[in-house]
């Protein structure tokens, strides 16, 4: 059966995911890790979002490294600084601990702010964000590390284990109104060893959530690999662009024409 | 331009864009700052009735209801463009202006086994033809979709899960889009400047 032009639109959009450049920040600096540790200074984080804005990326995730160990984020100054140039969703996340905090990087130029740590103390947290600005502006934040029989959430930066399971976390944060997940794996981060793709799979399944999956990237052939998971909203980079790993220009063309490539098998088949 | 201020979501977007786009912008909080408005920006996130009752709380319902009477224009951007119609299976208590005809539903009405809200960036189907620069894609965040519309209303649709959702609505100098031209790239404030050109004529 011939497809209809909104089913080929639809195809089209599947296989094109969100692409989030995730930049860790600790005094003014963006930095870098493997595996949530040995945090190395790579250069200046205002610089880098105005380079992934410029070479076309779709949205751009501050994260104040440090701030939940010392109880606050210090992006503000940052924040308003990007967002003067950068005309894309800014998320930011990092030491919101209630909604005041929140409220203040709402008025310097956040559309979204990522919750972590603060929401196993205070659970309704994410819920009094989400009363005041909408579900869509809170992003349930998990740092998953991969245990025998699953994965485990930690918080404060992969510092503190919570003895939760990623799965059970995953519902919470959709029940407590988050209207987005991001879920990076511990284990892959910094390491370009690839995606976690067996914690996408699990994460897209438990939730109705868009979901967007960070850690390990290590090429474009890592990004397509992903395209795949239907219900995978998004994939978030770190190193693969601060190391040059990754031109976002070609990424994209890719994106599109592995759209394309299963059609044209299928004429010869 | 006027940008009307109700508290909630993030107005610096806006306000950044419009200054790119060669706006200096006066924030409203009060309705008296209505009355010689040239344009009118209705930005908003989040719930139909948290915006509704924020515009109502600050006094400013009337006030815009007169300015679009008076045919002076105005864009509702996101949630700002939901309340310009008639209400929201969202918040069945409030009433939206109803400068526009029809209501909005969740979308897993349309599909209820897909994810929501609709994230991300979409390519624009437009069927009416306009002055404004055309815009190829935008980003979207949302999980209502105005439905029972005024076909006449319709500028462009974009497809969530193989359905036509609007986009972009205008009946005159009253303009509304359901996805954020302040964060759609530079693409996006072309979009935004041709827009306000085009309902200031």
């Amino acid at each position: 059966m011939e497809k209809s032009w909104i089913d080929l639109v639809l195809e089209e959009s599947r296989y094109v995911k969100r692409i989030v450049a995730r930049l860790d920040v600790k005094s003014n600096f963006l930095i870098k890790g493997v595996r949530f540790e040995g945090l190395r200074k790579i250069g200046d984080p205002a610089s880098a979002a105005l380079k992934y804005y410029e070479d076309g990326i779709d949205e751009i995730f501050l994260m104040d490294n440090v701030a939940s160990l010392y109880g606050r984020n210090h992006l503000g100054s940052l924040l308003e600084e990007v967002a003067r140039d950068v005309f894309v969703p800014l998320t930011v996340g990092g030491g919101i601990r209630n909604l005041s905090d929140a409220e203040e990087l709402f008025g310097l130029g956040a559309d979204k702010i990522a919750i972590n740590t603060a929401s196993f103390s205070n659970p309704s947290l994410i819920t009094e964000v989400a009363n005041k600005f909408g579900s869509q502006a809170v992003v349930g934040s998990v740092q998953a590390q991969r245990t025998l029989g699953g994965w485990e959430c930690l918080v404060e930066q992969g510092r503190d284990r919570t003895g939760v399971s990623v799965v059970e976390r995953v519902q919470q944060l959709t029940n407590l109104g988050a209207g987005e997940l991001l879920v990076t794996s511990v284990d892959n981060d910094g390491v370009q060893c690839g995606f976690d793709a067996e914690l996408a799979e699990v994460v897209v399944a438990t939730s109705t959530l868009p979901v967007v999956i960070g850690g390990g990237c290590g090429g474009i052939d890592d990004v397509l690999e992903m395209v795949k998971i239907e219900k995978l909203s998004g994939l978030s980079l770190a190193s693969a662009l601060h190391f040059d790993i990754v031109n976002l220009g070609e990424l994209k063309a890719k994106m599109k024409q592995q759209h394309q490539k299963p059609l044209i098998e299928g004429n010869f088949a | 331009m006027s940008v009307v201020d109700h508290g909630i979501g993030n107005i610096g977007s806006i306000t950044n864009a419009l200054r790119v786009c060669g706006y200096d912008s006066t924030l409203i909080r009060d309705p008296d700052e209505l009355n010689d408005a040239s344009i009118v920006v209705l930005p908003g996130v989040g719930n139909f009735g948290g915006v509704m009752s924020a515009i109502q709380g600050a006094g400013l319902h009337e006030a815009i209801r007169g300015h679009v009477f008076e045919d002076r224009p105005l864009l509702g951007i996101c949630v700002g463009m939901q309340v310009l119609f008639q209400g929201s299976t969202e918040s069945p208590d409030s009433n939206g202006f109803g400068f526009f005809s029809g209501k909005l539903n969740h979308l897993s009405s349309l599909d209820s086994t897909k994810v929501t809200p609709s994230v991300g960036w979409k390519e624009l189907i437009h069927v009416a033809s306009t002055d404004e620069v055309s815009l190829k894609e935008a980003y979207f965040v949302h999980s209502y979709f105005a439905a029972g519309i005024d076909p006449a209303d319709l500028i462009s649709s974009y497809v969530w899960e193989g359905h036509l959702v609007p986009s972009h609505v205008g009946r005159g100098r009253v303009q509304g889009v359901q996805f954020h031209p302040e964060k759609s790239r530079l693409e996006g404030l072309r979009f935004l400047h041709g827009v306000l050109q085009d309902i200031s004529k």
